[in-house]
């Protein structure tokens, strides 16, 4: 028989076995009783099942989750019509909500605020819009509820929007922004009952919005705000010295998809450095993504770093030095992301639903997690997640398969991969193409065709992983980091390797059949987790 | 009819497919089991140089034997 006929029947033999397997195989998952989810969540390792606790909005910016020995106490705008929502206080405790009151009911609320003070009190600060104009309110109470007055901190008829505060001590800090011609910012203290240092920040023809606030170990007054104009919006910041308010300084620029999307800048000190993180476009980018900037004590801001794509960055509560979670865009939404103190950053949210506006807290060594997800009802519920109790992780699990019905998924798994990584495989002819002609021309070199077939294998895989990064028209699987890739290409040069070992046979249809096989088993591999997360 | 191949029959070369592919996939789910499931990444600059350097190293291992 000549050479190449033998080469042939071997493809032949190669492709007819491939089918007969997925023929054998599909008709035997049929009967399966059990049905296998067509996706698997991959859970964040050491971290807890996700805790639904109560419906809310999405009406005010942001929801609030502090914890102190009482319990973890939140503050969020609830109800269905923006005109009509009920601000309400509850405090979780050992997994149980042992209060929730409604502070004020069915109100215009733009943006609320809640502190703790450390000694068990509480302290509620909102912003409402009616009729009569626009109100901000001030609140506390302690542990158990026992009822509650509230304060009037301003009212005005100009439009008010984006209140903010931090509560230092017994002392709460609220600051705003409120149009007079252009939109400035204002700051009070609220203190005993009292309201002090009704200051005027900014005063500029732009529109200076979305301030947030942070008080530092020394007791002092940082503030940044959003400054848009002409030339765009500005990230600015500045510090309440003894002599008043410092002359603002540019941290980085800010992104008016941001504003529109009700982004806020988080701020928190740490060790005598307030640290700045917030959601604009890189540059040349189109997606929003999450930039960090540090500010000494000398107030000289240093140049802002993307964190990674993303918006809505908080920095978690109680911890010493910065860790913050953000809200990313992806395959099936937004999800929510934690990024520690040192080490990579993580995606909390598994499955299909969107998840976002994250808020984050510190107790001791654990962190709590909290976002919103859309309620199939209607309406959207606070969910949490914690590293605490960590949700116990089957081998199954771990590897991606449906540990309520692992031999479904396996074989399910086995068949739709293998078919995709013809279709995969079909998509790279042309990379194929190439690289058989390149390995003809190397077999030219005597040197070269005298090497043994592991090397003659290993080489045509060499070639096509360089020439898959060409431009030459190509489908590739997504990617799964350098470990994932490395495994594939072994697995699919040994296995390359062992099915063709026997061969005696070279030539261009040889080289031909080893590429397409190394192509598929490539493909395969490669191709299996993005097979289990879709 | 059964073929040979490589001197091998047919029936072994049936086998040894669906034992590599079988390998293949036991292989990456225990590179799961071991370091966890990978999560969506970019394609890291570096790598493209490593696997240029991979085949000039292949390429240069006959000139020096």
């Amino acid at each position: 028989m000549p050479p190449q006929k033998g080469v042939i029947r071997l493809a032949t033999k190669r492709a007819a076995c491939f089918l007969l397997l997925f023929f054998l195989l599909f008709p035997l998952l049929l009967p399966a009783g059990a049905e296998a989810r067509d996706y698997i969540e991959i859970w964040p390792e050491g971290w807890s099942e996700v805790t639904r606790l109560f419906p809310t909005s999405i009406f005010t910016d942001r929801f609030f989750a502090v914890h102190d020995r009482e319990g973890t106490s939140f503050l969020s705008a609830d109800g269905r019509y923006f005109k009509e929502l009920d601000l309400t206080y509850r405090l979780l405790r050992d997994g149980v909500f042992v209060e929730e009151v409604v502070l004020r009911s069915r109100a215009q609320l733009d943006s609320i605020f809640l502190g703790l003070d450390g000694e068990g009190g509480r302290h509620a600060a909102w912003l409402e819009e009616s009729p009569a104009g626009y109100s901000i309110y001030y609140t506390t109470f302690g542990v158990p509820y026992s009822g509650h007055e509230q304060m009037t901190v301003l009212t005005a008829q100009d439009i008010v929007q984006d209140l903010a505060g931090f509560q230092d001590g017994d002392t709460t800090h609220l600051a705003w922004s409120q149009r007079a011609g252009a939109y400035q910012i204002h700051y009070v203290q609220v203190s005993g009952g009292k309201v002090s240092a009704v200051e005027q920040i900014t005063e500029t023809d732009g529109m200076s919005v979305r301030p947030s606030l942070a008080v530092d170990e020394q007791g002092t007054v940082h503030l940044a705000w959003m400054e848009t104009g002409p030339a765009g919006v500005e990230i600015r910041y500045s510090r309440r010295a003894e002599d008043g308010w410092a002359a603002p300084v540019k941290v980085g620029d800010g992104a008016v998809q941001d504003i529109q999307q009700g982004g806020l800048i988080a701020m928190a000190a740490f060790a005598g450095e307030v640290h700045l993180a917030w959601a604009a476009l890189p540059r040349g980018g189109s997606r929003l993504s999450v930039f960090r900037a540090v500010i000494p004590a000398d107030g000289i801001p240093t140049a802002p770093e993307v964190v990674a794509p993303g918006s809505r960055p908080r920095y978690v509560q109680g911890v010493a030095v910065p860790e913050l979670v953000w809200q990313s865009v992806g395959a099936f939404g937004a999800e929510i992301h934690f990024l520690p103190r040192d080490g990579e950053a993580v995606n909390l949210t598994v499955g299909r639903r969107g998840a976002f506006r994250p808020e984050a807290y510190a107790d001791g060594d654990h962190r709590y997690i909290f976002w919103l997800h859309a309620d199939a009802d209607g309406g959207y519920q606070v969910f949490g997640i914690n590293n605490e109790f960590p949700k116990a992780i089957s081998l199954w699990r771990r590897m991606g398969i449906d540990e309520e019905a692992p031999l479904y998924h396996l074989g399910f798994l086995l068949v739709s991969t293998l078919m995709l990584a013809a279709v995969f495989t079909a998509a790279n002819l042309g990379v194929l193409v190439l690289a058989a002609a390149v390995y003809s021309l190397i077999q030219k070199i005597e040197r070269y065709r005298r090497q043994p077939l592991f090397y003659q294998v290993a080489l045509l895989a060499a070639l096509v992983l360089v020439i898959r990064r060409l431009p030459v028209p190509a489908v590739h699987p997504q990617s799964f980091g350098v470990g994932h890739h490395a495994l594939c290409a072994a697995a699919a040069t040994l296995g390359t390797w062992l099915l063709l070992r026997r061969v005696q046979q070279r030539g261009l249809l040889f080289t031909m059949a080893a590429l397409v096989i190394w192509m598929l088993l490539f493909q395969f591999t490669a191709l299996i987790p993005q097979n289990i997360l879709v | 009819m059964r073929t040979k191949l490589g001197g091998k029959p047919g029936w072994k070369v049936t086998g040894s497919a669906v034992l590599v592919l079988f390998a293949s996939l036991a292989v990456v789910l225990a590179s799961f089991a071991l370091g966890g499931f990978p999560f969506r990444s970019q394609v890291p600059a570096q790598l493209v140089w490593a696997e240029v350097a991979l085949l000039a190293l292949l390429l240069g291992i006959p000139l020096f034997r």
